[in-house]
Parts: C-alpha cells; structure tokens; sequence
C-alpha cells in the first residue's frame, strides 16, 4: 500500500497540468519508444508487463477484459493481521505489567509466593531482591548499609565487586515445597514441608585477599524440611517462614519468624498478632529522651510490659509477643540494678532521633555502674597481693572503627570512641526506642570506618598490614591504635640464636596483656606470638616482621629486648602468670588471669606451659 | 521488489520481539539486582546510590516499559501499514531513542561490564527495526 501511494504521489507531481487526451497519447508514444512489450513511463515509472495497445487500429474497440480473470485486489494479508493482533495483545501486557509494577511495593501475591521469591533470591545471590520480599517495615535502612558495606568490602579487596558481593558462593534452591496456614488476617504461616538448600562455592572466584586465607569452601546440602533443633528447649519445631500483609502484597518477616520460633520452642503463650500495630498511638513516650529513660528504667525495676512497648510495632512486633516474652523475661532475668542518675539529649531529625545518654547506678552486689564514653562500664575492686583494694572496671565498649565494632572485657575501660547513643523513631506522634535503627547506625559508621588493616587485621593476614615502623632493641615503640582489634606492622632486624623478650606498657606505664606476633624474614617461616615478659628465641637471621594486636585506642609502648637485658620486671613478669593460681587456660590455648597488672586480663597465646619457646628454623 | 519488502517485515518483525523479550530478560548479569525486573530491578539500583543526573527512578521504569511497549508498536504497525512506512519509521526513531537512553542509563547504574541479555536484545531489536524500516525496505535499493 504504501509503495503504490508512493508512485501516485510522484505520478501526480510530475511534469505540468495537462488534458487527459494529451496525457494518453503521450503516454502511448513513450511507451512506443521503448522496447515493445517493457512499458516505460519515464523517471520514477517501473518496468512492467502491459502490452501497449493502439485503439484506433481498424476502429476496433478496445478487447474486453475478463475481470473474473483479473487478480482480486489484494485483502489484507492473515499474517497481517495476526501481527497486529499480536501486536496489541502484547501491548495490553506490557501495560498491564508497567501498571502493575509501579502499583506494587515488592513482596509477593500469596503468602507461599513471598517464599518462593525469597529462595529465588537467594539462588541468585541477590541480597537485595532478598530484601525486597522481606516486610518493608523490618527493613526500611537496610538497603543503604547493604549498599555501604559492599562498597566497603570491594575498597577493602574483600569482595571483587562491590555490585557482586556474593561471587564466588553458589546457592541454589530445589523442589521447595510450601503449605501455608493463615494465623491471623494479614498473618501467615508458611512451613516448608520439602526442599534441599545446597550450598558451593569457588575460591577462584572469591578477591585476591580472601584466596589467601581460604583454601577451599565447602560445600553442602540442608533438607529444608528436617524440623529445627533450637538448642535453647527440648522441642523440635517444624521449618516455617512468617510472612505478613502489607498493603495487599505479602511479604517475609525476619522479626515474626524468630519471634514465632521462640514461642514455640519454649512453649509459650500465643502471639496477639497485629495488636502492636492497632495500639501504636497508645504506646511509646512522648519524647525520644522519655522512651530512652523508660527503657532504662523498665529495664532496671524488671518491667517488661512496658520495655516491650517501647519497640516500634511495625520494626520489631515484640507487643504482639507480650505475653509470652514478659513471661519468658520473668523466668530467665532478674536485672537487679539501680538507676541513679540519667542524662539524655536528642536530636531530632524529622520523625528520627539521636539520643546521647549517659546514666549511672548500683548493681545488687553494690559495685557501680556507668554509661559513658561509648561504654556500659562495671567498676568493682579487687584485692592485691599486697593487700591494696584497687578499683577496675569491666564492661564493653562500642567503637566507630577497628576490626570489631565493640570490645569486651578488660579492653573496654575507658576505651569506647563512639557515643552511647539510642535511635529513636517516632510514629503518630509517640515515640519508640528503635533496636534495628540504633544497631544499624553503629554498623553504618563502623563499616565507614574499615579499612584495609581492618580487614587484615581480622583476617590476622600480617602480609597485608602496611609497615608501620622500624624496632630497635631495647628502644620504645609508642603504637596509637585507630580501633579495637587493629593489628600494627613493625620491622626488627634479628639474628638467629638471638633470646628476646616482650614489653608492652600503658600511657601511665603498666604493664598490658597485648599479644605481640613475630613474623620469619620469608614470611612464611614458623612464626610466634609472645606477651608481656615471654621470651623466644629467634630461628633464623633476617629482617622480622613484628606486629601487635591493640585493644583499643589507647596508646601502649612496647619494646622488644634482647633477654639477657631486659628490665626485672619483663624478665620475672612471665613466670609469675603461670605460677598465679588463678590463671585459667581455655580450649583456644588462652590465658585468663587475676591480678596479672592491673585488671583482668585475657590473652591468647601459642604457649601453655613453658617459659622458653624455642622454634625450629625453616 | 516483494523479496526486499519481505525482507524489511522478517527483519521488522524480529526486532520488535527482541524489543518485546526484554521484558523477561536479565537486565542485569550479577550482583544485586540480577533477579528482578522493572520497577524492582530499578528500585534496587537506585538504592546502591548510583545516581544518574536527571533519571528518576519514575523516568528510568517509564523508559524501561516503553522499550517493549514499542516493540508491539512495531509490530501493529507493520501489521498495518508494512514495514517501511512512516508509522513504521517513526516507531522504529523512537525505538532506537528510547533504546540508547535505558541502555545508557542501566550501564551507567550497573556497570556496561555487568549489563545482561536485556540490554543487548534491545540493541538488537532497536537496530534491526531501523535497519528494516530505513535500509532494507528502501524503494530504489
């Protein structure tokens, strides 16, 4: 069609306005012209088959044309016309799929559908499909630490890709099979009644830092359908998966899943579901800093009614697990402490606030306690073998960079560099101590913080530690930390033969429990660990590579000496570990000690029982 | 004449359902975001903080859906009016328009490198309609 509109369109703006006589007789002398039977028609005209005829020749009339012979004038073609239906039928679709998508949210049709889409994300690898059929409530500021932590992972080299953070592990979901039972309306209880999760993987696919601490990884298959021991009770409990409605759509609940597993496994009372949600403008404090002190005080006077309906509903559905986890709370804790004093100041950001707190009580046994400095801190005191009282305190610290982000024990005194802080969120105009939104904002400043001594520091990959400085016998290293758990690389030139020994000291200069590793020449000779006043001999000559492990950010000295000049303390320090009868040694080849320096104090070691450690050569 | 006009509706017809097929591909090979679709799939690369100057999330789905939505044009076109008329010619413009924009968009969102089959079919079916509508097609040629 188009093609005939085409010649028309030329055949009409060709040449000049002429009579119709004239038009065929020119016609018939062009066609005359040209090779008898071609036809012709000048510029733009197509060779045909037509026969020039001459109607004057012996008056005859032109021959009649048979019309049933003629070709029928073309219908429109069947293929045509399936293509545009076709074509219209597809274009439904696609409409039909682009409203459909911008109308949802993510999740699923059914309860079992959410399921199935949460298996087939992991079969891809995908954490965040994964968190996109998990209920959007549970997971509101999960994507941006997701997104945080894989682009950390791959500045770090822990991932290849911080857009393929899972490369190298191979999921895959098989033969799931679901049945689902509607606890409540908008609640469900999906149970897995047959699968297999098998789960491989591929060190050459994993970053160049990982191949070098993981020689393999193993793989393996998980019948999805075998019920779950807890560990925690006798019950064995059914695989199942929560899912709750949200705006018609279903989606996986982490928090509902676990929650309902524990009720379970400890036989408890059944969930009120979706009362948190109803009661939402009945619960939480008016301020951040009233939830905040609310918490704290339903904590401390054994409250749990009220400390559950702190949590926002719709984050963490503890209210509609009132009963039973009031109930659990009362038979397993029994907090006995005292609030004295309580500090709080927000700041708020729309419907989000950041609380500083500082508080401070009286355990039941009448030693003190603190918040403050990014730590929860216990001060009691212990009796020296001189007969001094001494104070010391033990706890854990929250840090905003290091290996972990928290320490524990001895290493928390005083030693926390990140804020206590709460986050509260609000909603319809009360206010809720958010878990989730306080540990993710922890997570999010620790992952902006790791780096690559971080992470070679946890992986313990001393080859990856930057070299920090020189050692020279006898001469103090002063060692500012970044965080708990950082690992620094020192040089030490050493001679086989030679017996060193180790001194590490505080800012005021006690003796301190860091580990201190020394690394052969070639890197991969035996090496060995020491602490304060240890001794070792070194197995050959060659520059080492002398790395301590530091416990937080305060600021240690170590030295390294040969032994026979080391001070008398270091030197008589380490006997007197081993002889202390209340040093206990655990399954790790540890060593916890009472009155080792200062405080308690627990230190790994390769030893466990002899002074002198001499090591075989390469 | 029949043989390239022939030609022009095979090749037309096949670049539209390259066009159409992306709606079921991966557009993204691996990593996040390599299982879902549409609005998810762009969803998700907007919340890895990619941004793109001037392409909201509601601009980039719209765009997504109107890839395919202009392979069934194509076809109800050609259906209609063959595969070098100017419907044709206009659809195959704004196929190949919209076609650069969403692929230069996701390979900028995810990386060109972890682009999957969905960008390339497009590609093609892009080219392929323009080829027909345009090249092959062309009375004269």
């Amino acid at each position: 069609v188009s093609d005939t509109n085409e010649l028309l369109e030329l055949l009409a703006t060709r040449g000049t306005p002429r009579g119709a006589d004239v038009v065929l007789a020119a016609a018939r002398a062009d066609a005359r012209t040209h090779d008898s039977g071609r036809g012709g028609g000048g510029a733009g005209a197509r060779a045909g088959d037509l026969e020039v005829l001459d109607p004057d020749v012996d008056d005859l009339p032109p021959p009649a044309v048979n019309l049933s012979d003629a070709a029928p004038r073309g219908r429109r073609r069947p293929w045509r016309t399936a293509l545009t239906a076709g074509g219209l039928a597809a274009m439904l679709g696609v409409f039909s799929l682009g409203i459909a998508s911008f109308l949802g949210e993510g999740g699923a049709d059914s309860p079992e559908g959410a399921v199935r889409r949460l298996a087939d994300a992991m079969q891809h690898e995908d954490p965040l499909a994964a968190v996109d059929v998990i209920a959007p409530d549970e997971v509101r500021t999960l994507h941006q630490t997701v997104d945080a932590a894989s682009a950390r992972a791959a500045e770090v080299d822990l991932v290849r890709s911080a857009s393929a953070p899972l490369a190298g592990l191979d999921v895959s979901v098989d033969d799931l099979q679901l049945t689902s039972e509607e606890l409540a309306p908008g609640f469900a209880k999906v149970t897995i009644v047959g699968g297999r999760l098998a789960l491989d993987g591929d060190v050459d696919a994993l970053s160049d830092t990982l191949r070098r601490t993981v020689s393999g990884i193993a793989g393996g298959e998980i019948d999805l359908a075998a019920a779950w021991d807890l560990q925690t009770s006798t019950r064995l409990v059914d695989p199942f998966v929560m899912v709750v409605e949200r705006d018609g759509h279903w989606y996986v609940s982490a928090a509902y899943t676990v929650l309902e597993f524990l009720r379970i496994g400890e036989g408890l009372p059944e969930a009120d579901f979706g009362s948190g949600r109803a009661a939402r403008a009945t619960l939480g404090a008016d301020t951040p800093e009233a939830a905040a002190q609310l918490a704290l005080d339903a904590a401390a006077t054994a409250d749990w009614e009220t400390l559950l309906s702190l949590a926002p509903p719709d984050e963490l559905p503890v209210y509609d697990y009132r009963a039973a986890l009031a109930q659990l709370m009362r038979e397993n804790l029994d907090p006995e402490f005292t609030v004295d004093a309580f500090a709080a100041q927000a700041t708020r950001d729309g419907g989000r606030a950041v609380v500083d707190v500082r508080a401070s009580g009286r355990t039941s046994s009448g030693d003190a306690w603190e918040l403050r400095d990014g730590c929860l801190l216990a001060t009691t005191s212990e009796q020296t073998e001189g007969g001094a009282v001494v104070p010391y305190s033990d706890g854990f610290c929250l840090g905003g960079g290091g290996a972990l982000p928290y320490s524990f024990g001895y290493a928390a005194d005083g030693r926390g560099d990140a804020a206590m802080r709460i986050t509260a969120v609000e909603r319809d105009g009360r206010w809720f101590v958010s878990p989730v939104g306080t540990v993710l904002d922890y997570v999010d400043t620790w992952v902006a913080n790791f780096d690559e001594r971080a992470f070679a520091s946890l992986l313990g990959d001393f080859d990856a530690l930057p070299v920090d400085g020189e050692l020279w016998k006898g001469t103090p290293q002063r060692v500012e930390s970044d965080g708990f758990g950082l690992m620094y690389a020192y040089t030490l030139q050493g001679t086989a033969g030679d017996e060193v020994v180790v001194e590490v000291r505080d800012a005021a200069g006690n003796p301190v429990s860091n580990v201190v590793y020394f690394v052969g020449p070639s890197g991969d000779d035996a090496g060995f660990s020491l602490m304060f006043g240890e001794r070792a001999t070194l197995p050959v000559t060659g520059t080492y590579r002398v790395v301590i492990g530091t416990d937080g950010t305060q600021p240690v000295d170590m030295t390294v000496h040969d032994a026979d000049l080391a001070p008398d303390d270091v030197v008589n320090a380490f006997p007197d570990v081993y002889d202390n009868e209340q040093c206990t040694y655990d399954a790790f080849g540890g060593v916890s000690c009472i009155g080792y320096g200062s405080s308690e104090a627990t230190t790994p070691t390769t030893s466990t029982d002899a002074q002198d450690i001499v090591l075989e050569g390469p | 004449v029949r043989r390239r006009t022939a030609l022009a509706t095979g090749v037309a017809v096949v670049g539209g359902a390259a066009l159409l097929v992306s709606v079921f591909l991966p557009w993204v090979r691996r990593g996040p975001g390599n299982s879902l679709r549409g609005h998810d799939l762009i969803d998700t690369l907007v919340a890895l903080g990619n941004e793109l100057p001037g392409a909201s999330t509601a601009r980039l789905t719209v765009l997504w859906y109107v890839v395919p939505a202009l392979g069934a044009a194509s076809w109800i076109s050609i259906g209609l009016t063959g595969p070098t008329s100017r419907p044709t010619r206009a659809v195959a413009l704004v196929a190949a328009g919209c076609v650069a924009l969403v692929v230069f968009a996701f390979g900028r969102l995810a990386g060109f490198g972890d682009l999957g089959a969905g960008p390339w079919a497009v590609t093609f079916g892009a080219v392929a309609l323009v080829a027909a509508a345009f090249a092959i097609g062309r009375p004269g040629l």
